[in-house]
């Protein structure tokens, strides 16, 4: 007389393993979404250099919330506004500033601050740049 | 004898199917997030790079213009353009005659790269599609010689006939017995002019300050060299066309040749002062837009270079942070408050530089809508459900006030959110050259 094996798995044990496969498809998940999350600070990097680029040539680009530009100006020792969906500012010291012989103009070193994800005091710092420049007399935006 | 049976209970295969059923739907619903989501980045990853690519091919050509030529821009009603002028090199070699008179012992040779021309850009936004288009350049390669009749035939594209106006005779093409054809040099953009004086044979012209000349066709090149190699492409060059030292008006002065077939959609101007004649920009060849006086302008061939641009707003900046409006434009073309033309600064005497640009500034909307999606909810309140929404945005912002536009697009930027689709207001501020 034989016998026959019976086999099967126990409730447990499907427990068991489906749970390890959650845990590795968490994983998997996990990897892609950091990955995701990389790409989208390099674009922000990117873009928010691009952007600090503008402001420091421009400062009329800077505007609102809903981008109606604010008037602002190279003369404004502190300039601040929104430009492709960063919160910037545009500043100088006028203590530093050099005034040119013959009208040429101001001579000043000009920073620039690009914050992501919120305003000055909310966002995080996503680049400063600084350039020297000259602003002209007849400026007068 | 019993026999084994191996089998699940009822309960097991039910509990197995509930935990098999959750966990496929949460597999299902978290690769559908992470399917949207890693689209949406990429949708935003091209726009921007759309943008970057946008902002670098304008910088490549803004920079590059030189403050003593034209600008013109308009940016009213459809197509907005900005015209301008830029320097190119022509590396295609040149072959031209080294010698008085062609025979066995002087030849034909070829020489690359030849020196730079200025040439015409536009850039063009209309119906969501922004283009570029640019002239040709030039393809002279005729001496300005003191009269002879020596002649030779060389292949040429020239297309405008010329008059030497450095000296009272007239000289450049000739055949053989036949009185040279004029030349004539050429500064870019002073005005249209009124009366259209035809270039007589003798090079003599009646044409007055800014008054048009009609201009000539190539046929058959024929011409002769002058001894000191002289030619007419010479931009730059100051030593092999000495009659420039001392006039850096060269700068933006360009020499053409022509023959005998008059082109009726081309014509000169001549300076203002009544020294030169200059290229008007409104009539150069190929092209087939006009201006409020039915002048062509050019250049017409456009290249497109992006779709998807449904809003647009261009704005020229000048030295003082303002915006160059119509009240302070210089107006050659005449034509109100249609357009906006600067000419360029007097190299002279720097007059006209505070009327120059300084910056071009734009704001243009990039979007990843697909052009299947419908406008349902009617957004342009056309009651045409039926057309695409890209279309309708573009309607709906057509000839409005800034601020309304603005809110527009932040609308269609929402509805484009619910929808799956990204979209990015992009503002660019490009310095030009000086």
């Amino acid at each position: 007389m034989r016998h026959r094996n019976r086999s099967a798995f126990t409730l447990l044990e499907v427990a068991l393993s489906i749970g390890i496969l959650v845990v590795g498809l968490t994983a998997v998940v996990s990897v892609y979404m950091v990955a995701l999350g990389w790409s989208e600070e390099i674009r922000v990097d990117l873009t928010a250099l691009q952007t600090g680029r503008i402001v420091l040539a421009d400062a009329g680009v800077l505007a609102d919330k809903n981008d109606v530009p604010l008037g602002l100006t190279n003369k404004d020792s502190t300039a601040k506004g929104w430009v492709n969906d960063y919160f910037v500012v545009r500043s100088f010291n006028p203590a530093e500033t050099t005034t040119l012989p013959n009208g040429a103009g101001d001579y000043t070193e000009v920073r620039v601050q690009v914050y992501y994800g919120g305003n000055d005091s909310d966002g995080k710092l996503a680049h400063q740049l600084f350039c020297h420049q000259v602003i002209l007399p007849e400026y007068n935006p | 004898m019993r026999k084994h049976v191996i089998a699940f209970t009822l309960i097991e295969i039910l509990v197995a199917s509930a935990l098999f059923v959750s966990l496929m739907g949460l597999t299902a619903v978290a690769f559908h997030r992470i399917s949207n989501g890693s689209e949406k980045a990429l949708q935003v990853l091209e726009l921007h790079a759309k943008a970057d690519t946008i902002l670098r091919y304008m910088e490549s050509d803004l920079r590059n213009m030189p403050q003593t030529t034209a600008v013109h821009f308009q940016n009213t009603t459809e197509p907005y353009t900005l015209t301008f002028m830029k320097p190119v090199a022509d590396t295609n070699p040149t072959y031209y005659h080294k010698g008085t008179t062609e025979n066995s012992t002087n030849y034909f040779t070829i020489e690359s790269p030849r020196l730079s021309d200025l040439v015409w850009v536009r850039w063009q936004w209309e119906g969501g599609s922004f283009s570029r288009g640019q002239s040709r350049i030039n393809k002279s390669t005729q001496g300005i010689g003191a009269g002879s009749n020596d002649s030779y035939n060389v292949l040429t594209r020239g297309k405008m006939r010329t008059l030497d106006v450095e000296s009272p005779t007239p000289s450049g093409m000739q055949n053989n017995a036949i009185s040279p054809t004029p030349q004539q040099h050429y500064d870019f953009f002073e005005g249209t002019g009124s009366t259209i004086n035809t270039i007589a044979a003798d090079g003599s012209c009646t044409a007055g300050p800014t008054q048009k000349l009609a201009v000539y066709e190539i046929v058959n090149g024929s011409a002769f060299t002058d001894t000191n190699w002289k030619r007419p492409c010479d931009l730059v060059d100051t030593s092999i066309a000495p009659w420039r030292q001392g006039d850096y008006t060269h700068l933006y002065t360009t020499i053409e040749l022509g023959n005998t077939n008059k082109l009726d959609e081309a014509y000169a101007v001549r300076n203002i002062d009544g020294k030169f004649v200059n290229k008007d920009r409104l009539n150069l060849l190929g092209c087939d837009e006009e201006d409020g006086n039915g002048n062509k302008i050019y250049p017409s061939q456009m290249r497109h270079l992006f779709s998807g641009v449904e809003y647009m707003n261009f704005e020229l900046i000048g030295r003082n942070g303002r915006v160059i409006t119509t009240t302070n434009e210089t107006d050659r073309l005449n034509d109100g408050s249609t357009s906006i033309d600067v000419s360029g600064i007097n190299p002279d005497n720097g007059f006209g530089y505070d009327k120059r640009p300084t910056h071009v500034r734009v704001s243009y909307l990039l979007h990843a809508v697909d052009r299947k999606i419908r406008d349902d909810e009617d957004l342009d309140n056309d009651l045409d459900a039926d057309e695409a929404l890209v279309d309708a945005i573009r309607e709906i912002v057509a000839n409005e006030g800034l601020a309304t536009r603005l809110e527009r697009i932040h609308s269609f930027k929402r509805h484009a959110i619910r929808q799956g689709f990204a979209s990015v207001l992009i503002t660019q501020s490009v310095q030009l050259g000086y």
